[in-house]
């Protein structure tokens, strides 16, 4: 198989940010003002600025104080409710740096009312902060991106000089981590300050955003968290030696600006094995980082290459084919259903008795199925909250077309199999998040939706998925009440269900919630009722309840055939 | 090697300088927009265009002076699927306009044509743009017996962006096109830096009417740093691109960063100064190469910023040596495997890669291209791996449409109706195809395909015969689900790109404006007719209504004669027939819907 080449672009990109015109007049606020207010104690300062109608800029300018003593004390992270948006499956609780997030705090009610101004304007935003100033900027732009308009063309882009890390959390499932972008020199220890110093301790802090390293002889960008802590934490150790005095980084983006132009050396020999290796050997390098520092700080290019692989591997353009692929076993499926249900059985009992060739290919569709919507699912979860509920509105439709066609089958082979209370012992976890996601979005039903459902009844879906499991779950209560050993308390209890059950099934005929198809002849809702109709009139002779009355009646020949 | 320059873009060295000569001599054409010279025991005749130094000629507004490409002049300039407008120079544009319309050039070319002399357009510095533009006219009024014209220019500025030069590719002219580059030769970077006063000053420098000519610019880095920095955002950000990107910062930093749209086309020859050619096709490589073979370095930056002034103006010297030392290094055939480092791979290769100053990571940048320019073609190769299984879904589809017909029903109702087996093979077949085209139409969008794709007939053929079997079940798929009723018609919420696109292929292919080739579409006009209720007196809505039904039975009859419509539309049972029938007469008109009430009546 001929592979397609890999490369890496940590030297294009870096120099593509450093020559673009983005951090020309942003970092020149930046300083300026730094050095303007000294009388300030420790503290940061938002500015608003813009530099063009089109373009707003906020500099979060700290005290000297700050960006001299960035608060080594203020290394722990706290526990903080107010960034709970930015939970994730990797990282259920978000804890922020001490003294960034008591920063923040201490500006909540600005910034709130910065928040309202700047998400009703349009046009480029930058956000930027030095130091201390920077988490902030961090920290604000977070705080932006959980409230602003999904759709907004122009997203801000939040650029930090030299800032230490800020949380536990990261966002590389997101797509808000392409709205960061930390600027950290190989003289600066103030980015790693709160790094333990050895890479044998492990840190809870974790890196998001892309990270440009840089040095007198250049740049390049990173956005792989393992290696931004390992440069992070070498950087770190190596200047922490040495007197901590600020780092002009204005006077660093000089220098890289003219660096991108002039030319790069011609390297000799032939060491570079393929282009990969090259291009990030060399940019490596130049960061300040030779082999032997690679060596010994066990970074590995080889497993660096593997990522990089993997993450080019998947395009759009498959992505699409899998859809129409999923579209395919959708429409199989259909067709399953349409079968079984002139066999006057149901799907469902079809595949639970799996009497048929045909039942055996489902199984390969539905594993098709699974496999695709277990991974939309997880790839959901990894996103922060506000994020990837906007990501599922998109699918959310089709995914819960799928649930109602396919958990009925999985609820099948799992009592064909002899399992009992399916909910609890046998549910898959991607089915209970695709039905809360649906419960959270789904409007109350107006009376149109609910006069056209009486009329599309018989096309429809039973929209409960688990709606089989409680059948299954009463056919197993009957067997109780008939079964000569069972105890009064289970006698008791199988009632109870059985009861609850008969409440539930008739609300949900109101509702015109379920397919007519569970009335087929042969159906198991079907036995179940001959059944249960045997058990009460021998037994409980007097009782009634809607259903009984319903089904006694034969009403439901006319179910789900009004439309005709 | 061995292999001259003439030989490889098919002209001898005695006419490339005589072109450089007369682009050169025609700065002083005394106010004559073209000089024509037909020279003696040559087959040639060459239009060498005048230059001009005047900043508006150069740039109309901030930041980069551009304009939709004029399609009516130009209507291939364009992406057909994408269907996206090709971007020009608007002052290029307006000033060739303006030499069209002065009629001469058209009555020169006319008579050199009819002389059968090859028509040669050339140009210097500005002239080469007014060539380029010469050249594409002619190439769009080309008439197939004809020989094509040619275009050398020297020292010219970038003219057209990104789809301009895909356009130029996919219509197989790129050829045509010759570019000679000196290596540090600032105007053909020139057009990669937004309108700035140093534009103004390196125009005054090269200007002999002007009172700055041939002075020193003040500070004398200045203007050659300001070019170059824009030449390496747009360089940086293409080659992050060639290389894979991954990172999303990439798309977001786009939002923030005024990058200039032009792009090089056709092929490049640059010049490097000692006597060596090196020539480059690839346009992605084109880029890099503008960009890294004017990388400043620390010992001879003022010398360089010297050179890239002085450079321009001596093409016709250069090329004459270089001409004749026929030391020519072709680097696309082997971009992706240039070697990275100064002194492995072929020693010829090498020398040439040196003497244009290429750094590991300019090399690394060229196998990038290389490497694009191979992927897109092995997606290609994917693709015509799959046109059996096209083909295969395609017969059953047909065999299906057959068997409606059989039923008295026709396919369309029949799939709308998803009764029967056939009904549901139908909608596998309808998806899996649906699966294949929506990768392509993926890639097109994303151009990962070469940029001959669109105009290869074969697909062009493939595209329309799965249109217009397929796309009436896409619509019967729509109308059956009810769709409408909530998005909103066919035609303007659900039809898929995939038809879009192939519908646009044959329009181009048979010189049509875009929506003439609409027939697959038949189905949804039909349902959107009958969903307008007949009867009430609304009249505006009633008259449209009845020129549309009028519309569609003339052209419905034309579709069935040219075959492109299946006759099992005028089956008994069919929708179609069903809703004609309860038409008051004052919607049907003669002839057509006796033709019609025949074609029914078979």
């Amino acid at each position: 198989m001929n592979q397609d080449p890999l490369f890496s672009c940590a030297g294009e990109l870096a120099n593509f940010v450093v020559t673009s015109n983005l951090i020309d007049y942003d970092l020149a606020k930046n300083f300026e003002f730094q050095r303007g207010q000294t009388e300030l104690p420790c503290s940061v300062q938002p500015m608003v600025y813009h530099p063009t109608p089109n373009r707003t800029i906020v500099v979060f300018i700290p005290s000297p104080d700050c960006t001299e003593y960035p608060l080594p004390e203020g290394g722990d992270l706290v526990l903080s409710p107010e960034f709970k948006f930015l939970c994730t499956k990797e990282c259920p609780s978000v804890s922020i740096n001490r003294a960034a997030l008591t920063l923040f705090s201490s500006l909540h009610d600005h910034l709130s009312g910065l928040k309202a101004q700047l998400t009703e304007r349009e046009g480029q935003l930058i956000i930027t902060g030095h130091s201390l100033g920077g988490s902030v900027a961090s920290l604000f732009t977070l705080y932006l991106l959980d409230s602003m308009d999904k759709k907004r063309k122009c997203r801000p882009i939040c650029i930090t000089f030299g800032s230490p890390l800020i949380g536990n959390f990261g966002l590389q499932h997101s797509q808000w981590n392409s709205f960061f972008l930390h600027l950290v020199s190989d003289k600066d220890p103030v980015p790693g300050l709160f790094l333990p110093s050895s890479h044998s301790q492990t840190t809870v802090y974790k890196p998001f955003g892309t990270y440009l390293f840089c040095s007198e002889l250049g740049c390049a960008c990173f956005d792989n968290p393992d290696l931004i802590l390992k440069l992070l934490t070498v950087i770190s150790s190596e200047v922490a030696g040495g007197l901590l005095q600020v780092v002009d980084y204005g006077e660093i983006l000089r220098n890289l600006k003219n660096k991108a132009i002039w030319k790069g050396p011609q390297l000799a020999g032939g060491r570079f094995a393929d282009p990969f290796s090259a291009g990030i050997i060399m940019k490596l390098e130049t960061i300040g980082f030779d082999q032997t520092k690679l060596l010994q700080h066990n970074i590995d290019i080889r497993r660096m290459e593997a990522e990089a692989r993997s993450l080019t591997k998947k395009t759009k353009a498959s992505d699409i084919k899998e859809l129409n692929d999923i579209k395919k076993y959708m429409a199989l499926l259909e067709w399953y259903k349409k079968k079984s249900k002139d066999a006057k059985k149901g799907y469902y009992d079809c595949f639970k008795s799996g009497e048929f060739r045909r039942d055996i290919a489902v199984g390969e569709f539905m594993g098709h199925l699974t496999t695709y919507w277990e991974d939309m699912v997880a790839e959901a979860q990894w996103k922060p909250q506000t994020e990837g509920a906007s990501f599922r509105t998109g699918w959310l439709f089709s995914g819960t077309t799928y649930r109602r066609m396919v958990e009925p089958l999985d609820i099948a082979a799992f009592y064909r199999d002899g399992g009992t209370d399916y909910i609890n012992n046998g549910r898959s976890r991607h089915y209970k998040l695709l039905q809360q996601w649906y419960e959270e979005d789904a409007k109350p039903p107006s009376r149109d939706q609910h006069d056209s459902r009486k009329e599309k009844v018989s096309a429809l879906l039973t929209e409960d998925s688990c709606f089989w499991a409680y059948v299954e779950e009463a056919i197993l209560s009957c067997e109780s009440l008939n079964n000569a050993n069972s105890s009064p308390e289970q006698r008791q209890s199988s009632w109870d269900n059985l009861v609850m059950f008969g409440e539930y099934v008739m609300e949900q005929i109101e509702n015109y919630a379920v397919s007519p198809e569970i009335f087929l002849e042969e159906s198991s809702f079907m036995k179940w009722w001959g059944v249960y109709e045997d058990y009460i009139d021998t037994n409980r002779n007097s009782y009634s309840s809607r259903l009984v009355n319903f089904t006694k009646r034969r009403s439901y020949k006319q179910y789900g055939r009004r439309a005709i | 090697m061995g292999e001259t320059v003439g030989n490889r873009i098919s002209l001898s060295e005695e006419i490339i300088n005589r072109a450089a000569s007369q682009a050169m001599r025609a700065h002083d054409s005394g106010g004559r927009p073209f000089v024509l010279d037909k020279p003696r025991g040559l087959s040639v005749a060459i239009f060498a265009f005048a230059g001009s130094w005047l900043p508006d000629d150069w740039f109309t507004h901030p930041p980069f002076g551009e304009t939709k490409m004029d399609t009516s002049t130009f209507p291939s300039l364009r992406s057909i699927g994408n269907d996206e407008v090709a971007v020009v120079n608007a002052s290029f544009l307006r000033r060739f306009k303006a030499i069209l319309d002065q009629l001469s050039l058209e009555k020169e070319v006319r008579k050199v044509v009819a002389d059968h002399k090859q028509v040669l357009f050339t140009g210097h510095s500005w002239g080469a743009a007014m060539a380029i533009l010469a050249t594409l006219y002619f190439l769009e009024k080309g008439r197939p017996n004809q020989k094509p014209p040619r275009c050398i220019t020297f020292g010219s500025p970038l003219v057209g962006d990104r789809i301009f030069g895909h356009a130029v590719r996919r219509e197989k002219w790129s050829d045509h096109f010759i570019h000679f580059v000196m290596r540090f030769d600032i105007i053909p970077r020139i057009m990669l830096c937004p309108a700035s006063i140093e534009h103004q000053q390196i125009l005054n420098y090269l200007n002999p009417r002007s009172e700055f000519y041939g002075k020193r610019i003040d500070p004398h880095l200045a203007f050659y740093l300001k070019v170059m920095r824009s030449a390496a955002s747009v360089a940086t950000h293409d080659a992050c691109n060639l290389m894979g990107c991954t990172n999303p910062l990439l798309e977001n930093l786009r939002n923030f960063v005024d990058l200039s749209p032009y792009r090089p086309f056709g092929t490049f020859i640059f010049c490097t100064g000692n006597g060596k050619l090196v020539v480059v096709k690839d346009p992605n490589a084109a880029l890099q190469m503008l960009f890294y073979t004017a990388q400043l370095s620390q010992e001879e930056a003022a010398e360089i910023a010297r050179r890239s002034l002085y450079e321009h103006l001596v093409y016709d010297n250069e090329l004459q040596e270089s001409l004749g030392m026929q030391n020519v290094v072709h680097l696309d055939d082997s971009l992706e495997e240039l070697p990275l480092s100064s002194d492995s791979g072929p020693a010829i290769v090498n020398t040439a890669l040196n003497d244009l100053g290429l750094s590991t990571e300019a090399r690394l940048c060229l196998r990038a291209a290389g490497g694009l320019e191979n992927r897109r073609l092995r997606n290609q190769a994917k693709i015509d791996d799959n046109k059996q299984k096209i083909k295969d879904e395609l017969s059953k589809l047909r065999g299906y449409q057959e068997k409606g017909e059989t039923r008295e029903l026709g396919y369309y109702d029949a799939f709308k109706s998803q009764e029967e087996k056939a009904d549901f093979d139908a909608n596998v077949s309808r998806l899996v195809l649906a699966g294949i085209w929506d990768e392509i139409i993926e890639m097109l969008r994303r151009s990962e395909l070469p940029d001959e794709f669109e105009n290869r007939e074969e697909l062009i053929e493939l595209g329309t015969l799965y249109r217009r079997l397929v796309e009436p079940l896409d619509i019967a798929n729509y109308y059956r689900n009810l769709k409408n009723e909530d998005t909103g018609t066919y035609m303007t919420r659900g039809r898929p790109k995939r038809y879009r696109y192939a519908q646009r292929w044959l329009e181009h292919a048979e010189n049509k404006p875009s929506g003439w080739r609409s027939e697959s579409c038949f189905w949804a006009e039909v349902e959107e007719l009958c969903s307008i209720k007949t009867g009430c007196n609304n009249g505006p809505l009633q008259d449209t209504k009845k020129q549309k039904i009028q519309q569609l039975q003339k052209r419905l009859i034309e579709w069935i004669n040219d075959g492109c419509l299946g006759k099992d539309v005028v089956l008994e049972g069919s929708t179609f027939v069903k809703w004609w029938k309860t038409l008051p007469s004052e919607y049907r008109s003669e002839p057509e819907s006796s033709m019609i009430a025949k074609l029914i009546h078979g």
